[in-house]
C-alpha cells in the first residue's frame, strides 16, 4: 500500500482513539452543548480557519495532506465504518457494556462519531475551498456538490444544539404556552399562547379485500385518514388561526407548529413547536444538492467523452 | 377494476415479452429485441397505473409495491443500457432480475389496502419513493455489470470503456440516491420538524450513500479491478440492508420506515 494511504488511515485510527479516550473520560456529548451564540461563533471561525489554512497550503505540507486524495478516501472510509457501526448497534442510549462504554449505543452524540464527522467535514471543506479558489481548473459540478454538502453538514454539526422542541398535549378548548422537549426533557416557554379550538379526525371506512386464495378479509376500522388541529395562536401581534395537520405545519415567526399525534381515548391532540434557526442554511444547501443531483443524473454519461476529446 | 389478483396475467405477459427480447438480443435483431422488451415493460407499467387507480393512492406503501417499481425500473434500465451501449447480455440479466422480483410478489402476496397514513400524504411521497426505486434498480444494473465483468476478467482483459459504462451506471444511481435522500430530508422537516434523525433507515441509507461515494472517488485510482467489483457488490449488500434488511434487524425495530 502507498505511504499516502497508510498515513491517512493512521490519522483516522488516531482520531478514533482520541474519540474513544474522550468518550471514556467525558461520557456522551450533551446534544445542546454548543448553543447560540457559541455555535455561530464556532461555525464562522471554523470556516475562517479552513480558508486561512487553505491559503497557506502551498507552504504547509500537513495542510495540503488534509485535502489530498488520501485524506478524502480515509475520511470517507472512516465515516462509512462509523455509520455501519451506527446501523448495527441498537440505539438505546445505554452506557453499559462494551458498546455502551464506547458511546456506540447513542452514536450521534458520541465522541468517536462526532470527531470522525468533524474530520470528514474538514477534509470536505478544505477540498471545496481549494476547488473554489481554482474554479477554472476544477469540474464545476464537483465543486458545487462538495460545497453544498459541506454547508449542510457543518450547519447541522454546529447548529444542532440550537434546535428547540416543545411538545404539548392539548384537550379541546385548552390554552398553553409551555412545552417539554421529547429528547432532552427540557421545559421551554413559548413566546406565544396556543389554544386548541377543535380536533377533527377522519378514518378510512372498513374495506373488504379479496385474497388470491379466494378468501375475503375485512380491514379493521380505525386506520386514520386525516387528523387536524384547529388552533388559535395569540401573542403581542394579536390572534391568528391555523389548521395544523401532518405534513402541513403552521409557521409562527421563526417557530413551526407540527401535529405529531393524538389519543383517541383521552381525546387529546399532541402538537410540537420547533425552533430551528439554522434550517434556512441547511435548506439552501439541500436545494443546491437537489439541483446538482438532477444535473449529475442527466450528464453522468457524457463527461468522459469530453475528457477523451481533450 | 384491476386488483392485485389480476397481477399474475400482467406478469406472465410481461415476462414472455422480456424473455423474447432477451433471446432476440442474442440473435442480433436489435430493433425487435428493443421492441419486445419495451412492450413487456409497458404492460408492466400498465398494471402499476391500473393499481394506482384501484387503490386510489400511489402504489408505493408496502414492500410488495416497491418491488413492483423495482421490476419496472430494472427492465427499463436494461433497455436503456442495451440501446446506449449495445451490450447483448444486459437484457437477459435485467429480465432475470425483474422476473425474480415479480415472482416474490406472486408467491408472497401481501395485503394492499387503500389506507394511506397521514404521514405519507405529501407531495414528496411519490418522487421520494420513485427516485429511490430507480436508484436501487440502477445500482442493481451496475452490480450485474460488475459480476459479469468480474466473471469475464478471468478470460480476457476488461476494456476501459466497459469500466466506464459501469462507472456511469453507478454515478447515475448515486445521483438518484442523493435526490431521494435530499427529498426525504425536505419531507421529514415538513412532517416531523427535523430533516435528519438517524432513524435506522436513514442510517443505512447514509451508509449506502457513503459506500457508493467511496467507489466513485476510489475508482480512478484502483489498479486492481477486482477490488472495484468487490466494493460494488459490498455496496449493493448495504443497499439491500437499507431497502428491506432492516426489517429483520433487531437494532432497527423503532424505525418509522418499517413497512
Amino acid at each position: 500500500m502507498k505511504w499516502g494511504y497508510k498515513r491517512a488511515f493512521l490519522r483516522c485510527a488516531l482520531l478514533f482513539a482520541v474519540g474513544v479516550a474522550f468518550q471514556l473520560i467525558f461520557g456522551n456529548i450533551r446534544p445542546d452543548w454548543i448553543r447560540y451564540p457559541l455555535g455561530l461563533i464556532l461555525f464562522i471561525n471554523y470556516i475562517y480557519a479552513l480558508i486561512l489554512l487553505s491559503a497557506k497550503s502551498e507552504r504547509l505540507t500537513w495542510v495540503r495532506q488534509l485535502s489530498d486524495h488520501y485524506a478524502c478516501i480515509s475520511s470517507l472510509a472512516g465515516m462509512l465504518v462509523m455509520t455501519l457501526l451506527f446501523g448495527l448497534t441498537g440505539q438505546n442510549g445505554s452506557t453499559e457494556g462494551f458498546w455502551g462504554a464506547l458511546g456506540f449505543r447513542s452514536m450521534s452524540t458520541s465522541w468517536p462519531f462526532c470527531i470522525m464527522l468533524l474530520y470528514f467535514i474538514t477534509v470536505l471543506g478544505m477540498r471545496a475551498i481549494d476547488e473554489i479558489r481554482n474554479w477554472r481548473k476544477r469540474p464545476a459540478l464537483a465543486t458545487v456538490i462538495h460545497s453544498a454538502v459541506f454547508i449542510v453538514l457543518a450547519a447541522a454539526l454546529f447548529g444542532s444544539g440550537d434546535m428547540v422542541r416543545a411538545r404539548i398535549i392539548f384537550r379541546e378548548g385548552e390554552q398553553q404556552h409551555v412545552g417539554i422537549s421529547p429528547q432532552t426533557g427540557r421545559t421551554s416557554v413559548l413566546p406565544f399562547m396556543i389554544r386548541l379550538d377543535e380536533f377533527i379526525m377522519e378514518e378510512y371506512p372498513p374495506e373488504e379485500i379479496r385474497l388470491p386464495s379466494g378468501k375475503t378479509i375485512t380491514m379493521q376500522k380505525g386506520e386514520p385518514k386525516m387528523f387536524l388541529s384547529r388552533i388559535t395562536v395569540s401573542d403581542r401581534k394579536g390572534e391568528r388561526h391555523f389548521d395544523v395537520k401532518v405534513n402541513h405545519p403552521a409557521q409562527v415567526g421563526i417557530w413551526k407548529i407540527y401535529q405529531v399525534g393524538y389519543d383517541k381515548e383521552m381525546g387529546t391532540s399532541t402538537l410540537e413547536c420547533v425552533r430551528d434557526g439554522w434550517y434556512p442554511v441547511v435548506k439552501t444547501g439541500l436545494w443546491i444538492i437537489l439541483a446538482a443531483g438532477i444535473f449529475m443524473a442527466l450528464t453522468a454519461g457524457y463527461r468522459r467523452k469530453r475528457e477523451d476529446r481533450q | 377494476m384491476i386488483t392485485w389478483n389480476d397481477f399474475v396475467w400482467f406478469a406472465i405477459c410481461a415476462a414472455i415479452c422480456w424473455v423474447a427480447g432477451a433471446i432476440l438480443s442474442f440473435k442480433d435483431s436489435r430493433k425487435w429485441a428493443t421492441a419486445a422488451s419495451s412492450i413487456g415493460t409497458a404492460v408492466f407499467f400498465g398494471f402499476i397505473v391500473c393499481l394506482w387507480f384501484t387503490l386510489e393512492r400511489p402504489p408505493m406503501r408496502t414492500q410488495g409495491e416497491t418491488r413492483l417499481w423495482y421490476s419496472f425500473f430494472i427492465s427499463l434500465i436494461g433497455i436503456l443500457v442495451y440501446c446506449r451501449w449495445k451490450y447483448r447480455w444486459i437484457l437477459s440479466f435485467s429480465t432475470m432480475m425483474a422476473i425474480v422480483f415479480t415472482c416474490i410478489n406472486l408467491f408472497k402476496p401481501e395485503i394492499h389496502s387503500k389506507a394511506l397514513m397521514p404521514a405519507l400524504q405529501s407531495v414528496w411521497f411519490v418522487p421520494h419513493v420513485a427516485v429511490y426505486m430507480f436508484a436501487y434498480a440502477m445500482m442493481g444494473a451496475a452490480t450485474l455489470f460488475a459480476i459479469y465483468l468480474w466473471w469475464k476478467s478471468s478470460r480476457r482483459t476488461i476494456l476501459a470503456e466497459e469500466m466506464t459504462a459501469c462507472d456511469t451506471l453507478v454515478k447515475i444511481g448515486w445521483a438518484f440516491l442523493t435526490l431521494g435522500m435530499v427529498m426525504g430530508s425536505l419531507w421529514a422537516k415538513e412532517a416531523w420538524g427535523d430533516y435528519w434523525t438517524w432513524d435506522p433507515k436513514e442510517t443505512w441509507a447514509a451508509a449506502t450513500w457513503l459506500g457508493y461515494l467511496l467507489y466513485i472517488h476510489l475508482r480512478p485510482h484502483i489498479k486492481n479491478q477486482e477490488y472495484a467489483f468487490a466494493l460494488l457488490i459490498f455496496c449493493f449488500i448495504l443497499l439491500q440492508m437499507c431497502w428491506w434488511g432492516i426489517n429483520y434487524l433487531p437494532a432497527a425495530r423503532t424505525s418509522v420506515h418499517v413497512y
